[in-house]
Parts: structure tokens; C-alpha cells; sequence
């Protein structure tokens, strides 16, 4: 059977899915690559973009300024008509005419916004800023930006723009720090921005920032801005993707699209790889179960050809045993007359040599016919016998050695039975010479040919002789089984065989010592029909 | 072939061996048979259509004509036929014993067994056979 499914992958199948899953990174982290260039490329542009227009808020304040500071250049009066095109810009916050000395200290001449007061002196800060302003070498109006201590810078127009000794001034407050929360409304609120003044980012330089420092996270990008004659650092950093979300999540889609492929392929790969495995083991079970096929073919075929062989060597032995028995009946006849014809003689010695001649013949006699049988088996063929006369012909053929006695326990009726007249002859031979055997020093010989009250025949053959142990017991109607000096031992096997397909049984009963018992049970013939013979 | 023996039963016997036809003639004329003998088939019923028989030995297996030809040949009222074999069972046998054989006997028999048989044959056959 084939062997249960198993969750665990194929190692090709490992392979390949590792193979696949390097791509799929690859593509993943390109992505990645590609969208972060992108986000860097746009807040690159948006950082310039606000740098322009930082720039141009500055511009336009200036522009402001110029124009103030040019109404107050118009009048006689500066102060007078400076406050009087203040008032009509209401953008205008902070703003002041301050007037110098000429020893280095301002006073203010007009002013727009609650910081300043006309009449008052300029502090120190902004008098030392519109003093380095007073010496910018420019011969047309300039606008700079000077920081006025840490909370607040001014931006001051002089020069060609302003009556002599007079500068127009703003002063714009800045937090010098980061906001506490970040600003997330208006233009470029999706940038956090922080201000430094100029071209690096110090930290007693920032200016202004929309947002805590640390929320500056991920890219930032820089950009110089020139507010006047001041370079400010301009640093951004993103507040959420610039590129969008789809965008962003881009490489974490092509890593699951990639990875679900992978797994689709290597399921595919992992089916096709079982499907393989399972014919594959499917052709080794087909091909295992041909080769016993085969083995059994093979051996039916040694089987086939043994039997021959053995059918073969029966035909052999049946030819030879029977041309045998052609020559051995004629000495046989033979002996018979030559006993005849020294009969008179009495000469013990030449009785002697004619009685071991005869046993000798009836023993080739019995080992031919025992072969025979035992080569050609046959059905019996079936007729009512004499078995006491069959008895009387055996002990005629197989004539009992001087120093065995013979005696009979027959019923004086005839006792007559179904059988095959030749196998049974055999049978009792077989018997007869067992018996002699046993008694090599003679001994007594009982043969009983007796009805039984059922009808059925009792042949009993009865020695005196060695016995047998149970060892010899359990194996005498083995085949080439024999504990004699001579002989194939196939005598109590073809016995045994012949009185089975008689459809009767054959009893053992001995002792080592003490003589052996066979006996021989037949059916009788009940309402005159023979019982089918045993196959 | 030449008859032989006493003034008693005549028996032939046929048998294509040598050696078991002079046997049997020698055992026949010795328990006071007169004994004819034939090698073949032919032969015996040659001296079966010249003589009387009251008994005939016959080999079953014979070159020529065999033993149970030659019986289903004999004609009507064949003398008793005692059948002698070397084989245990065949085709011929079987025919041999539908053909009324008096008795089968296999060889190697045991000579008073044949001598008892030949003389019981002739005392049940028709007709008076003389006793040895």
C-alpha cells in the first residue's frame, strides 16, 4: 500500500521555493528602493518649492517696507508722511521710522504697532542691527534681516530708499524653537519645517519649526532660502508619505503577491512532484507484483518441468519393473521345479539355498512392485476378493523363513471384500515382509482375516519380532523412509496409499521389543455395492 | 508346438518367453497335466481349432497376436482362461476381464497358487475334466 500523505514538502519542492523567494525580495526591496527615491525626489521638490515661496513672503514684506520707506523719503516731514502710508497699508504690523543720531544711537520717529513709540530710544539690539544696516555699502534699497536677541528679528530697510539717517525698521517676533505641537493646516502642511539661520543647522540658530523636533523622522530634505541679504537653512521632513499610501505600500504588495505565487507555484510544483512519486510508486508496485508473476511462473514452469522429469523417470521405472517381472517369474517357476525335482534328495543344504533363492526373488519381487505403484499410482480397480485366499497367495509368493511360525486367526467362513486383487496382494506382502524382517531371529507370526459386526473387514498382522521406537513410529509411511540394511523404503507408503484409496485405514500399534501389530481395517460390501474408491 | 505329459487335463499354454512357456510346461506336466504350448497368439488358435483344451494359460502381453485378442477370438464355448500379467493394470487387462477371463494372475505367482486356480477352473468348467 502506498504510504499516507505528509504535510512536509519535497526537498525539490524546498529548493524551488527558496529559489522563487529571492526574486520576490528582490522585486520587494526594489519597490521599496523606487517609492523611497520617489518620496525623497518629491520632498526635494516641495522643500524648494517652499523655499520659494518663504522667499517670496519675505519679498513681498520687504516690497512693503520699500514702499514705506520711500513714502517717508516723499514728504518734508518723514516721520508725518511715513505715518501717514503706514496707516494706509493695515498689513503693516511693527513697523517704525527710527531716526540716527549720528553717535550710533536711534531714536524712533514714527512708529505702527504697540512694541515701538515714537520719541523713544532704540535698544540696544536693534541700534547695534540699524547700525551695521546704516553701513551696508548699497546705493539702492536693501532689506536684511538682523536678529534681535533670541525671540524676535528686524528687518531693516535703508539706503537709497530713506531720507539720510533715517531707517524703516519691523521687528517680527520668532519663538527661536520648535513648536510644541505641529501645525497641520495651510500651505505645506504636509511638511514639518524647521528655520535655521544660516546655512547649517545649529540648534541656538533655529529660527521657527511647525513641529517638536523629534517628529523629524525618516528622509528630510534642506534648501538654502535668501531672505534679504540672510541665508536661512530650510530643513523638511515629511509629515505622512508624500508619494501616497498605495504608493508606499507598494513593495509590502509585490512581497505578497510574490510570496503568494511562490506558494501557488510550490503547491503546484509539490502536487506535480506527489503525482510523480505516487506513479512512480505505482510502476515499482505493478513492476514488484510482474516479477512475482514472473517468480511464480518460473517456478510453475521448474515445477512443471520437475514433474516431467519425475513423469519421466515413472515411465522408466514402470518399464523396467515390469520387464522385471517377466524374468523373476521364470526363475521363480524355476526354483519351484528344481525344489521338485530334489525333493527326494533331502539334502538340507540345498533346501536351504532354494528357500533363500525364493526370498530372494519374492524381494525383487516386492521392491519391483512397489515401485511401480508407487511411479504410476492408479485408481483401484474394484472386485469382490477372497482376502483369506489373497493372504494365502501372498504367504505363497513370500514364502516365511523356517524360523518364523505362522498361525491364523481366520473365521472359518470365507471373508470377501471390495478391492483391487493386485494392490492389496501388494499390501500384504508388504506386510508379510515386515513382519519376517522384524524377526531376523525368528520369532511367531498371527494373521487375522475377520469380519467385524459392521460388516467391515479386520486384517490383522501380528509379529514377535523388534518393535519400534515412536521416532520410527511417526515416520514408516514416509516415502525412501526405511531403517533396513536393504531395501527403497517405499514399502508402508505405497501400503499406506493403496489401503487410503481403498477408503480404509491402517492401524500401527508396537513397542520396542515387544512386536508390532498392523492392522488393516477395509470397508466390507454393504447390499452387494463396492464404496467408491478414495481419490 | 509339440504336446506333452500324462493322460490328464489338457492345458496349453501360450507365452511368447521361452523361458516361462518351458517352465510351465515342465510345472503342468509334473503335477500330471498333458501340456501343448504356443508362442503367439496364432499359434494357439491354430491348436485350439485342431485339439481340446480344458484349460489355457495366456500371457497377456504377446508380438503378433496378443492374449486378449486371441481370447476374444476363440470361439464358442472357449475353454476356462487363466490370464498371466507382468503388468499391473491396463487397457488390456480390463478388456481380458470383460472378456471372461476365468482369473488374472500377475506375475511372479506363486506356483501352488496357479496349480489350485488351474484346478478349480477345470472342475466348475462344463463338461467332465479328468483330475490329475
Amino acid at each position: 500500500m502506498f504510504r499516507s500523505r505528509r504535510l512536509a514538502t519535497t526537498p525539490v519542492t524546498t529548493a524551488v521555493l527558496a529559489v522563487l523567494f529571492v526574486p520576490v525580495l528582490g522585486a520587494a526591496w526594489g519597490t521599496h528602493k523606487l517609492v523611497s527615491d520617489q518620496e525623497q525626489k518629491l520632498l526635494r521638490q516641495r522643500t524648494e518649492e517652499l523655499g520659494l515661496y518663504v522667499a517670496g513672503l519675505s519679498h513681498t514684506v520687504t516690497a512693503g517696507l520699500d514702499q514705506l520707506a520711500e513714502a517717508a523719503s516723499a514728504g518734508p516731514d518723514p516721520a508725518k508722511s511715513f505715518a501717514g502710508a503706514a496707516k494706509l497699508s493695515p498689513s503693516v504690523r511693527e513697523v517704525a521710522l527710527i531716526h540716527s543720531d549720528g553717535a550710533g544711537a536711534f531714536t524712533v520717529a514714527a512708529a505702527v504697532g504697540p512694541d515701538l513709540t515714537a520719541g523713544e530710544q532704540v535698544g540696544p539690539d536693534l541700534a547695534t542691527a540699524a547700525a551695521q544696516a546704516q553701513k551696508a555699502p548699497t546705493s539702492f534699497a536693501i532689506s536684511r534681516i538682523y536678529a534681535l536677541g533670541a525671540h524676535k528679528v528686524a528687518d531693516i530697510v535703508s539706503a537709497g530708499g530713506t531720507p539720510p539717517g533715517y531707517l524703516v525698521v519691523q521687528e517680527n517676533p520668532v519663538s527661536g524653537q520648535a513648536a510644541t505641537s505641529a501645525n497641520t493646516t495651510g500651505p505645506y502642511s504636509e511638511l514639518l519645517v524647521a528655520l535655521y539661520e544660516g546655512r547649517r543647522a545649529v540648534a541656538n540658530q533655529l529660527t521657527d519649526a511647525n513641529a517638536p523636533l523629534a517628529a523629524f523622522r525618516g528622509e528630510s530634505a534642506t534648501d538654502v532660502v535668501k531672505i534679504g541679504s540672510t541665508d536661512f537653512l530650510l530643513v523638511t521632513a515629511a509629515r505622512s508619505s508624500l508619494v501616497g499610501s498605495v504608493e508606499l505600500n507598494a513593495q509590502w504588495v509585490v512581497l505578497g503577491v510574490g510570496l503568494l505565487l511562490t506558494l501557488m507555484l510550490g503547491v503546484l510544483f509539490e502536487l506535480a512532484q506527489r503525482r510523480r512519486a505516487f506513479a512512480l510508486e505505482l510502476v515499482d508496485q505493478r513492476t514488484a507484483e510482474l516479477n512475482r508473476s514472473l517468480e511464480t511462473l518460473q517456478r510453475t514452469q521448474d515445477q512443471l518441468v520437475h514433474s516431467e522429469r519425475l513423469a519421466a523417470i515413472g515411465e522408466l521405472a514402470s518399464a523396467v519393473g515390469h520387464e522385471l517381472r517377466n524374468p523373476l517369474a521364470v526363475i521363480s517357476n524355476a526354483l519351484y521345479l528344481v525344489r521338485r525335482a530334489t525333493s527326494e534328495s533331502l539334502d538340507p543344504r540345498v533346501v536351504q539355498h532354494l528357500d533363500t533363492a525364493d526370498r530372494e526373488v519374492s524381494a525383487a519381487t516386492l521392491i519391483v512392485s512397489d515401485l511401480l505403484e508407487y511411479s504410476r499410482s492408479r485408481e483401484p480397480m474394484m472386485s469382490e476378493v477372497d482376502l483369506t485366499d489373497l493372504m494365502e497367495e501372498a504367504l505363497s509368493v513370500a514364502p516365511h523363513p523356517t524360523a518364523i511360525s505362522v498361525d491364523w486367526e481366520a473365521s472359518y467362513e470365507p471373508v470377501t471384500g471390495p478391492a483391487d486383487r493386485d494392490q492389496l496382494r501388494q499390501v500384504f506382502l508388504n506386510l508379510l515382509t515386515n513382519a519376517y524382517d522384524a524377526m531376523p531371529e525368528g520369532g511367531s507370526l498371527v494373521l487375522g482375516v475377520n469380519r467385524e459386526s459392521d460388516g467391515n473387514v479386520r486384517i490383522e498382522v501380528r509379529d514377535t519380532g523388534t518393535g519400534m521406537g515412536d521416532e520410527t513410529r511417526s515416520r514408516i509411511f514416509e516415502p525412501f523412509f526405511t531403517t533396513k540394511a536393504r531395501g527403497v523404503g517405499l514399502g508402508l507408503a505405497v501400503t499406506n496409499r493403496i489401503v487410503m484409496a481403498h477408503s480404509g485405514r491402517i492401524e500401527v500399534e508396537t513397542r520396542p521389543g515387544a512386536g508390532t501389530t498392523f492392522t488393516v481395517h477395509l470397508p466390507g460390501t454393504h447390499n452387494g455395492v463396492a464404496p467408491e474408491p478414495a481419490t | 508346438m509339440s504336446a506333452a505329459g500324462g493322460a490328464g487335463p489338457a492345458v496349453l499354454v501360450v507365452d511368447d518367453e521361452a523361458g516361462m512357456r518351458d517352465t510351465l510346461t515342465d510345472i503342468f506336466i509334473d503335477a500330471g497335466y498333458r501340456v501343448s504350448s504356443a508362442g503367439d497368439g496364432f499359434e494357439a488358435l491354430d491348436q485350439l481349432r485342431e485339439g481340446h483344451f480344458d484349460v489355457v494359460i495366456m500371457d497377456v502381453r504377446m508380438p503378433g497376436k496378443d492374449g486378449v485378442s486371441t481370447l476374444e477370438e476363440m470361439g464358442p464355448p472357449p475353454p476356462p482362461v487363466i490370464m498371466i500379467t507382468a503388468y499391473a493394470v491396463d487397457e488390456q487387462l480390463r478388456r481380458a476381464v470383460a472378456s471372461q477371463a476365468y482369473a488374472v494372475v500377475h506375475k511372479p505367482f506363486g506356483v501352488p497358487h496357479l496349480l489350485r486356480l488351474v484346478e478349480t477352473a477345470i472342475n466348475e468348467a462344463p463338461g467332465d475334466g479328468t483330475k490329475p
